[in-house]
């Protein structure tokens, strides 16, 4: 299984620019295997 | 919330898959919401909703799909599918919290400046947002910067028992047509980045993904790209992010020998030194970009030419 910090550089990759914060992210993924997490979109037209 | 234009264009479709897939990989259970009333609120599709919802479990959710995000591995939730009492509430109490300024100041989210006259289910948006991110329980809230401002308000605004999320945000991709201004935000480079990113209303702006080679073709050979610069450069910033984007991923340009003859690039560091010193011309460049996109897309044409009556949703 992957580490933390490796699955933290995954989450840091560009284009990702901000990680709010990081230190809650390290303890999320310490803490959790699978967190969940969502993207939203508009339908536009 | 990130708005999608009539089709799913490189920078919500690709861009996402990509992201994405390195989340799954680092054991992340994504779920890309299809936000129907967010849409409906910010006069999407003529404000027609059951046309947006239609959309929304069509088209779009194929568009992801195509693009390799499966249901296997990526949950999908239609918004007002979702909607009970509970949300409701929560939409209510985070309002109470929130003062008019700076419900108004989130507002910039749905890609309106704030001098543009708005209703007050405009008002209601950026507090049904944050309170989606309660609702659907998420431990991370991703999106671009262009809505970093409602997550910085959902951050503050936890209603009791429910889970204060993670803000992940990527920067935004240019379109192709470069850099431009439309006043969203009080920051210059903000509004730039915002103004600038792939949108429907600017044609030839962005590159769909099922766009046929022809015409992604066309769309790079007409975009922005200025000489010995990667600074605001679209082509090379979708070199960057999609073709060299993976450790062993190379890009081929193919030139007659008078103009440097063919030549091959390791990673984007070697494509932008090369592009910066001059011993890379825009054509080449922009040739090999079309044509490696083209391929990458390839799934995705593939898909949709089977399935034209979701295209002609719209």
């Amino acid at each position: 299984m992957m580490d933390v910090e490796t699955k933290i550089s995954l989450v840091k990759r560009k284009p990702i620019c901000e990680v709010v914060t990081e230190q809650e992210l390290r303890e999320l993924f310490e803490s959790n295997n699978s967190p969940k997490h969502y993207i939203g979109f508009e339908i536009s037209g | 919330m990130s708005p999608l234009p009539t089709y799913a264009h490189l920078g919500s479709g690709l861009l996402t898959s990509l992201i994405l897939k390195d989340f799954i990989a680092a054991g992340i259970k994504p779920t890309i919401f299809l936000a129907d009333y967010h849409a409906w609120i910010n006069g999407k599709l003529g404000g027609d909703l059951p046309k947006i919802q239609s959309v929304a479990k069509g088209y779009f959710k194929s568009a992801f799909v195509s693009l390799g995000l499966t249901e296997d591995k990526v949950n999908y939730v239609l918004a007002s599918e979702m909607y009970d009492k509970d949300y409701w509430k929560d939409v209510l109490r985070i309002s109470k919290d929130t003062s008019i300024s700076r419900m108004l100041r989130c507002t910039t989210i749905m890609g309106r400046t704030q001098k543009d006259s708005l209703d007050c289910a405009s008002v209601l948006y950026p507090a049904m947002q944050a309170a989606d991110i309660f609702m659907l329980g998420v431990d991370i809230a991703h999106a671009g910067m262009d809505q970093r401002k409602v997550h910085m308000l959902a951050r503050e605004v936890v209603p009791p028992g429910k889970k204060k999320a993670i803000a992940v945000h990527h920067r935004l991709l240019m379109g192709l047509l470069g850099p431009q201004k439309m006043g969203f935000e009080e920051n210059a480079a903000d509004d730039v980045a915002i103004s600038s990113k792939m949108s429907k209303s600017k044609p030839d702006s962005c590159i769909f993904i099922h766009d046929s080679e022809k015409d992604i073709e066309r769309k790079v050979k007409n975009a922005y790209c200025p000489e010995k610069a990667a600074k605001d450069n679209p082509v090379l910033e979708m070199c960057e992010h999609f073709l060299l984007r993976n450790e062993g991923s190379t890009l081929s340009i193919s030139r007659p020998a008078k103009f440097g003859g063919d030549v091959e690039f390791a990673s984007y560091a070697e494509l932008e030194a090369a592009y910066i010193a001059g011993k890379l011309h825009p054509m080449d460049l922009k040739a090999a970009t079309a044509k490696e996109l083209s391929k990458m897309l390839e799934p995705c044409r593939e898909y949709f030419a089977s399935r034209k009556e979701l295209l002609a949703d719209f």
